[in-house]
């Protein structure tokens, strides 16, 4: 059975809007209007047992709200979620015992006492027994390389030591399965990427089922086989992040290097040009024609070189943000 | 649970520890009850006030600064910021009522602003002997028990108003509203039997009585009898019916957290 | 003028957001009426023991009370919102932006925000004092109504000191909260005339803190009983406060430059 499985997932919620200027700011004072957001809409997928899901979308998509849902923070408007066989919104012991979420904007930690002060009152929390614990804390001490961390005020410590702390808090009874929250957000570069490793490696060793968001590609390129793309509560893609270009970039990128100069008119026929720089220009084509092109292409220019790409994921999801929806 | 409850309180005592400067200040911000003996010494300057000589307000209000560091709580104010916020999100993730987190620092709380207090009253009563009086073995028990009880009554309706964050933005000024309550009924404006027999009437039946000026009255020999046990059964009725509605409101109040997001 | 015309600006940002809180409003009247009636209330029960407290009446002590609401509104309202923001500026470094800014520092600090709502409680204030006078069928002269709002504009200055004092110690011990509750449990002593305290509390209450100047003095100013001694005095606390508050904050402001980076 899969670790976690939605079906149908819908969660709106009710907002007052706002009309601009100070009429309007008199106006909403008198009369509210009211309006139904689809944060979450009629969204399923499955994740089995060990798996590490990507989980993508702008700011407001509904990753957050999807994430709170699969935790049990808030209960579905419609449709179903089972995580680990239960309810979640129920908050059952026995499933918030196999759990944890990481919200890389919020804290657990008691900001004012040493963070090993929080694990031992996790400890007691999570009825975790000593040597479970002893063996658990060495462990992730030793990914984590926590040492000199544990005794230091959490107010003292960095942004990057507070998140290896907050990482090691909500691990400490070895939850089935980890909700990850923007984990590296307003991490530097190398910060990001040992909680990657860290994150990869907890996963190999554990077989921990993960579901992770993040701003940063990069995060969801490294850790993630699988992607889920969702935009204004709606589900885009879910599958293979290396078929995801395929399926959803509707050109490749056409690299060429020529013997005479080239201009932009001259190209404009075969594709949308991205760059020229004398011998050198760069084009989209047209998936499907892709072939076609390129062969009239060499007939009709005097290349040196062709290659043929998928474009960078990163552009195809910042596109499909920005179109706001798939063009199929 | 008694496991976890001993690293709450551990946790719970570094913290306090750690806020040591703001406890003090806190309770040295507790001037209205001098205030208020200042202003009622003056009033006695001509005579006595009702049953009231100068060394009885002394002795009432010493008591009543003893009682009030024992029943105090502000769980209201740190439930209705956890809600708003959403610093509650996460603890209800973890196997363990968040609510246990603020009984134990109320608890560590308690030890450190006795430890402050007592040489504090020693004190008083030894600048101003008038002030000294002698009690009972058994008025004194039960008025520990009742100042046990009195800040289960407090802790608990407080939490009940903090709930309220739940469903509105505004339980903070209804957490004042009911504190300020609590200062007119409760024992701290005046002693109860110096208001109106009407006010006082009504003042039985409602919580704030059982929250403060109670234990203070079973000390001072002010309630006897009959009054005495009618008042430590609505002291343990407003017990009762504070745990009900807390869990009543809390079970909804989560609840309907889930429903519009947490 | 160009301050003016700021503070015109800064007044209307927080009336647009203030108007986003409707249920702040009702909720800020019945706190208002409220709070008016608990001191109310208060001093009654003192009244239904004797008919006079030190040697003020009734309606005196309710003249009293009416300042000190008004006050706490000025205080809630004008003085407190800037404060929590200064606090939080310091403690995120975003007091930067401010400083370099081409306006007095002080000014764009403690000037930049209104609670509006909470000018109910001068509202209520101004009629609590309204009612009493009437009761009281003072003859108030022109001199004597100059002398209570000239006083009144004096205490406005030293509240304002006092607060400005209060946060600028926000450079060094960033979390100051406990100071502010502390101020205010204090300045809760001037719900009564400060007369009847014991000498030494009065003596407090007048020169380290200096609450019998916000209430009492306009008060016994209006009721013709105020000799004119204290009038200059409360002047002259009210300028060096002033004056301290203005010269502390800008050691702290270059405390507060050479020391961050």
């Amino acid at each position: 059975m899969a670790d976690i499985d939605i079906q149908n997932l819908c969660k709106y919620y009710r907002v007052h809007q706002k009309e601009p200027g100070l009429a309007g700011s008199i106006r909403s004072f008198v009369a509210r209007r009211y309006k139904d957001v689809k944060a979450v809409d009629d969204v399923s997928f499955t994740i089995a047992r060990g798996e590490v899901v990507g989980f993508l979308g702008p700011n407001g998509a509904g990753k957050t709200t999807t994430l709170k849902v699969l935790s049990g923070l808030l209960f579905p408007t419609a449709g179903e979620a089972r995580v680990l066989g239960f309810l979640p919104h129920k908050r059952g012991t026995d499933f918030l015992r196999q759990i944890t979420l990481v919200m890389g904007q919020k804290q657990q930690l008691l900001w004012d006492l040493p963070a090993i002060e929080t694990f031992l009152v996790n400890q007691a929390i999570y009825e975790i027994p000593a040597t479970a614990y002893r063996q658990t804390l060495a462990e992730l001490n030793e990914l984590l390389d926590l040492g000199p961390l544990l005794k230091k005020q959490v107010r003292k410590l960095s942004l990057g030591e507070r998140m290896k702390c907050e990482l090691a808090a909500a691990l400490l009874h070895r939850p089935r399965v980890l909700f990850l929250d923007e984990p590296t957000i307003g991490l530097d570069v190398t910060m990001q990427t040992k909680m990657r490793q860290f994150i990869a490696e907890y996963n190999r060793r554990h077989g921990a089922t993960i579901v992770l968001t993040s701003h940063y590609m990069a995060d969801v390129t490294a850790l993630c086989k699988r992607v889920i793309i969702i935009d204004h509560g709606r589900l885009l893609y879910d599958g293979n992040l290396e078929t995801l270009a395929q399926r959803l970039a509707p050109y490749k990128i056409v690299s060429i290097v020529a013997r005479a100069p080239l201009t932009r008119d001259q190209l404009l026929r075969y594709g949308d040009v991205q760059e020229v720089d004398t011998f050198r220009a760069q084009m989209r084509v047209p998936r499907g024609h892709s072939s076609e092109v390129i062969a009239r292409l060499l007939q009709e220019i005097a290349v040196d070189d062709v290659t043929v790409e998928e474009p960078p994921i990163e552009d195809i999801i910042s596109e499909i943000f920005l179109a706001g929806g798939v063009s199929s | 649970m008694i496991r976890k409850y001993i690293a709450l309180l551990k946790a719970s005592w570094s913290l306090t520890m750690e806020y040591r400067v703001g406890t003090l200040v806190w309770m040295l911000s507790n001037t209205l009850p001098l205030i208020m003996l200042a202003v009622w010494l003056s009033l006695a300057e001509e005579g006595p006030v009702g049953n009231y000589a100068p060394a009885d307000f002394v002795r009432y209000y010493v008591i009543v600064v003893i009682v009030r560091q024992f029943t105090t709580a502000w769980v209201s104010y740190e439930l209705e910021r956890q809600i708003r916020l959403g610093e509650l999100s996460p603890k209800l993730l973890r196997p363990l009522h968040p609510i246990h987190e603020h009984v134990a620092i109320h608890l560590a709380d308690r030890v450190f602003r006795i430890g402050l207090l007592l040489p504090l009253v020693f004190l008083v009563f030894w600048f101003y002997p008038e002030a000294r009086f002698s009690v009972d073995v058994f008025p004194a028990a039960l008025a520990v028990v009742t100042t046990v009880v009195a800040f289960g009554v407090r802790f608990l309706t407080f939490s009940c108003i903090g709930l309220l964050s739940f469903w509105t933005t505004q339980s903070e000024s209804l957490s004042d509203l009911y504190y300020a309550a609590w200062v007119m009924l409760g024992g701290i404006i005046a002693p109860l039997d110096l208001l109106p027999a009407s006010v006082m009437h009504i003042g039985f039946y409602l919580p704030f009585r059982y929250m403060l000026s109670l234990p203070v009255e079973i000390v001072l020999g002010k309630v006897t009898g009959v009054a005495l046990w009618q008042g430590v059964f609505m002291q343990l009725g407003w017990l009762l019916a504070g745990f009900l509605l807390f869990r009543l409101l809390w079970h909804w109040g989560v609840r309907n957290y889930s429903a519009v997001g947490a | 003028m160009r301050y003016l015309k700021l503070i015109q600006i800064f007044y209307k940002n927080c009336l647009l957001v203030d108007l986003e809180y409707r249920a702040n409003f009702l909720i800020n009247s019945v706190m208002s009426v409220f709070w008016a009636s608990f001191a109310i209330l208060g001093i009654k029960i003192l009244f239904l023991q004797r008919d006079h407290i030190g040697d003020w009446s009734y309606y005196e002590v309710l003249l009293v009370i009416g300042l000190f609401q008004l006050f706490t509104g000025v205080m809630e309202g004008v003085l407190r919102p800037n404060v929590t923001q200064i606090v939080e500026q310091i403690r995120l470094g975003t007091m930067d932006f401010l400083l370099t800014k081409p306006v007095s520092s002080q000014f764009l600090a403690s000037m930049r925000y209104v609670r509006v709502w909470h000018l109910v409680d001068v509202a209520v204030g101004v009629g609590i004092c309204g009612y009493a006078l009437y009761r009281l069928q003072v003859q108030v002269s022109v001199w004597q109504a100059l002398l209570f709002l000239l006083l009144l504009c004096s205490a406005t200055v030293l509240l304002y000191s006092l607060w400005l004092l209060m946060v600028t110690t926000a450079f060094w011990f960033v979390r100051i909260d406990n100071i502010t509750h502390l101020f205010s449990a204090i300045f809760d002593a001037g719900r009564f005339p400060v007369t009847i305290y014991p000498g030494w509390v009065q003596g407090v209450l007048l020169f380290v803190i200096p609450v019998g100047f916000i209430t009492t003095v306009p008060a016994a100013a209006a009721l013709g009983r105020l000799s004119l001694g204290y009038a200059v005095l409360s002047f002259v606390m009210a300028a060096v406060m002033f004056v301290a508050s203005y010269f502390f904050w800008r050691f702290a402001v270059r405390h507060y430059s050479s020391a961050s980076s």
